[in-house]
């Protein structure tokens, strides 16, 4: 059994805030080692959820999609949406999800755009499914580790 | 300029040729110091001899970076320095602008040091800072409303800002930051792009003013010292002339006062802080206008941050403040924009 990369991250984290920043020279030196201690704390932290988080926003926007599909007869976005609702990342890794995810963003901001400009409920009702899935997405993805 | 020594020896060959005719000048102690991303900031001490005395001063030296975080005309920053020095906003007075390469291979400018405070926002809530936080916090807020009254055409730093129509400030200002989103995002960006829709759909009215605006005016861009006395606003690299609620909005942002947003900047409380800019500005809000600005922020943030990705990602920087804005204000902007945008099409139902 290997030590969890997180741990890992985490570890090291505490030592350059703990251990070697304070023995820097105060000032930017010091200052800096200490945003490279949070960075590697935040990146433990993202290294743990990377793929669920990208994934859940994968399948929030693919089920959106789907959703929207039958309000869109006849009208150029329905195609963006319709090749959209059935990618799929090539593999697991975090640069296949994120270019699967930047396609589904790609085609989001397409439907989103069309929609505002239109009056009727259904329009509205998809946007606000629109809202709730990019809440979702901007609350996965908060971290717990800050400097704010 | 491989190190700090040579830039030492550098800077003093450089003081020696602009303090002439004072002599022996000494430049000792240079060491570079946090002063916002989009210039490398160091403080160091000259001494010279003068009239058969020794003089000492405290110095700041901005240099251009390699890379910056924010694309700005380094002189407009020496400019506003210059212009507000001795007013009732206080500011460091500006000392030597200098373009030409050969003294520190990059243009620089050099001011004076206000020593002995703080600048960091999670300083304020320790000792001895904490218990003068009202105190900074309306000094804060009225300094903001001192520039926004400030008279435009009094000032020679306005001469050098394009001065654009009270109905065209809020365009000015969107079509610019749109257009460093549209050069620097590395993935699409849904939200921020659902902003920039609605902000063109619904405009602001007039700006009620031209002002100064800062550009950058929050908690962490000034200097306060331990009596609880600000003492210098800072970073003046982004000012430009338009609608002061534009200032006013950003120094607003959830960000600076995050996680609680009713002490914007970890100060004092939101309608104690309107009302102390409106009475030092002499500009009534207008609710609406303000909401326009402050979803406005969000996406000039937001575009601030998404820059400091591409700089990074691109190699032109290898900063590690660029990370932190990529990564965690990048996280809350775009959190603070869906809430006030969903929260928008939730009332129109």
């Amino acid at each position: 059994m290997k030590p969890a990369l997180a741990d890992v991250l985490g570890a090291l984290s505490a030592r350059v805030f703990g251990e070697i920043a304070p023995l820097l020279p105060a000032g930017y030196p010091q200052s800096d080692a200490m945003v490279m201690a949070l960075l590697l704390a935040a990146a433990a932290e993202e290294h743990e959820r990377a793929a669920e988080v990208r994934r859940a926003d994968i399948e929030d926007l693919r089920a959106l999609f789907r959703k929207v599909l039958p309000s869109l007869s006849g009208v150029a976005v329905r195609d963006t949406v319709a090749s959209a609702a059935e990618l799929e990342p090539k593999s697991l890794r975090i640069s296949d999800l994120d270019a699967c995810g930047d396609k589904l963003s790609a085609a989001l901001i397409e439907l989103h755009a069309y929609v505002e400009q239109r009056e009727e409920p259904w329009a509205r009702e998809i946007e606000r499914d629109i809202w709730a899935v990019l809440r979702a997405s901007t609350g996965r993805r908060a971290f717990k580790t800050g400097p704010f | 300029m491989s190190n700090l020594n040579d830039l030492q020896a550098k800077l003093a060959e450089y003081l020696a040729t602009r303090l002439a005719p004072a002599s022996d000048l000494r430049v000792s102690g240079l060491v570079r110091i946090h002063g916002g991303a989009s210039r490398e900031t160091y403080r160091f001490d000259a001494s010279w001899d003068e009239n058969g005395e020794t003089k000492r001063r405290g110095l700041i030296l901005r240099r251009d970076p390699p890379s910056s975080l924010i694309e700005t005309d380094r002189r407009l920053e020496f400019e506003a320095f210059r212009a507000f020095h001795g007013s009732s906003v206080p500011v460091p007075e500006a000392l030597y602008f200098e373009l030409d390469s050969r003294w520190l291979e990059r243009p620089f400018f050099v001011m004076e040091e206000i020593a002995g405070c703080q600048a960091s926002p999670l300083a304020l809530a320790a000792p001895p800072y904490a218990e003068h936080r009202d105190r900074i916090g309306e000094q804060k807020w009225r300094i903001l409303g001192a520039i926004a009254r400030t008279d435009v055409d009094r000032l020679d730093l306005a001469r050098l800002l394009e001065r654009p129509s009270p109905g065209d400030c809020w365009r000015r200002e969107l079509d610019h930051w749109e257009q460093v989103i549209d050069q620097d995002e590395l993935s699409p960006q849904p939200i921020v792009r659902a902003a920039i829709r609605k902000l063109r759909r619904r405009p602001p009215p007039p700006a009620r003013r031209i002002s100064i605006v800062h550009g950058d005016y929050r908690t962490g861009n000034f200097l306060y010292d331990e009596s609880g006395t600000v003492r210098a606003i800072l970073d003046w690299e982004l000012c430009h002339l338009g609608d002061p609620l534009e200032d006013l909005a950003w120094a607003l942002t959830p960000l600076w006062g995050w996680p609680d947003p009713s002490r914007p900047g970890k100060l004092i409380e939101r309608d104690r802080a309107l009302l102390l800019w409106q009475g030092a500005s002499g500009v009534e809000i207008d609710p609406a206008a303000l909401a326009w600005w402050e979803t406005f922020a969000c996406v000039k943030g937001l575009a601030i941050w998404l820059s400091s990705a591409r700089e990074f990602a691109d190699g032109k920087s290898r900063e590690s403040m660029m990370v932190m804005a990529a990564w965690f204000a990048t996280d809350i902007h775009n959190r603070v924009l869906a809430e006030r945008l969903a929260s928008g099409v939730e009332a129109r139902q």
